[in-house]
């Protein structure tokens, strides 16, 4: 029997911390409604640090289509919610 | 008086506009006669781009003469032995004139230039553009990528983080872009400070719109900024990215005089040899 999945409530913290200390981000800006680009200031090469550094914290992989369909924090949870459920046994 | 002046202005911007026809024929005459030759003379792609390189640099020197003789810019250069090094850096710049780009790459006999996407539809410019191998700004990794890789071998790079002319006035946003650029390849970023008084050719300008009397450009480069500071281990790209912009950005600011209370001490000692 595997581990059991995140809830997004911990997906959500986690990929605060990692958007807090990698990205220079502050807590309050972190919030699921967040836009990554208008909001954040996450360029496309930000994008790609953050796909890097959340396949190295989950142990996925992260897929184009996969990116291309995320604009807030929420969508962010949501692809790593969904594919962390896909990948129990 | 006022007809005086409204008379020196027709005159100014007539002057303007013959710059303007000169620069759009010599583009032409480039391309349709010179890249030719070029070509045929040239061996590697990378040989034949440094030469084309070279002669859009000569060219730009005489059209910075040509200005300057029609009395349409003064031009005044500091700390210009700091680009004269050898080695490969990136040379970054703040850009308030259409007019800055040119009077820059006439200080630099090779320079890959990462330009608008748009001069790639300029019907004066996109065959310049594309045989001197100049990157388009349109692709952030990819770009990141070629741009590291060609300082790595050894070639100049220049590049404006704000990615367009500059507000009127203000500095525009900085663009992470080559802060990237330059970690990635660890190569030294070299500052230069331009000021055009009074605004000439700025953005959303006609290029009638003349001031009343020549602009004064003042092209200072700064001291060479190593990334040794900024590539500590632990530290994530992103965020080395992030700080190194900011430096720029203070450092640009407070050279502008739109200073801002804090400093960087990390810049101050990132510039030390």
């Amino acid at each position: 029997m595997g581990l059991p999945v995140p809830t997004r409530e911990e997906i959500f913290e986690r990929l605060k911390k990692l958007l807090v200390e990698e990205f220079d981000l502050r807590d309050e800006q972190v919030v699921p409604a967040a836009q990554l680009a208008a909001d954040l200031d996450l360029d496309s090469v930000d994008w790609i640090d953050m796909a890097v550094a959340l396949e190295v914290d989950t142990g996925l992989e992260l897929l184009e289509e996969d990116l291309s369909a995320i604009r807030t924090i929420r969508d962010v949870v949501d692809v790593l919610h969904g594919k962390l459920t896909a990948a129990q046994p | 008086m006022r007809q005086k002046l409204a008379i020196a202005k027709s005159w100014r911007a007539l002057r303007t506009g013959i710059a303007f026809s000169v620069f759009g024929v010599g583009a032409l005459m480039l391309v349709t006669l010179a890249f030719p030759v070029v070509r045929l003379l040239s061996g590697t792609g990378e040989v034949r781009q440094q030469r084309v390189q070279w002669l859009v640099h000569r060219t730009f020197q005489f059209f910075a003469w040509f200005m300057t003789v029609l009395g349409l810019i003064r031009v005044a250069r500091v700390g210009m032995e700091r680009l004269r090094q050898s080695a490969p850096c990136l040379i970054v710049a703040n850009h308030p004139t259409l007019i800055d780009v040119v009077l820059l790459i006439a200080e630099l006999p090779q320079a890959d230039c990462v330009v608008k996407k748009g001069l790639w539809h300029n019907r004066f410019l996109r065959g310049v553009v594309a045989a001197a191998g100049y990157i388009p700004n349109d692709d952030g990794a990819a770009l990141v990528g070629d741009c590291a890789q060609r300082l790595r071998a050894g070639r100049r790079l220049l590049l404006f983080p704000e990615g367009t002319r500059s507000p009127r006035g203000r500095l525009g946003h900085f663009r992470r872009g080559a802060a990237r650029i330059a970690l990635e390849s660890g190569c030294d970023v070299v500052p230069v400070v331009i000021t055009c008084d009074p605004p000439t050719l700025a953005k959303g300008g006609k290029w009638y719109h003349v001031p009343d009397r020549p602009a004064h450009v003042t092209l200072e480069v700064q001291e060479p900024i190593t990334m040794r500071r900024y590539l500590e281990p632990g530290t994530s790209p992103a965020l080395a990215a992030r700080r190194l912009t900011e430096d720029l950005r203070i450092l640009y600011e407070t050279k502008l005089g739109q200073c801002r209370p804090q400093t960087s001490a990390a810049l101050t000692a990132a510039a030390s040899p």
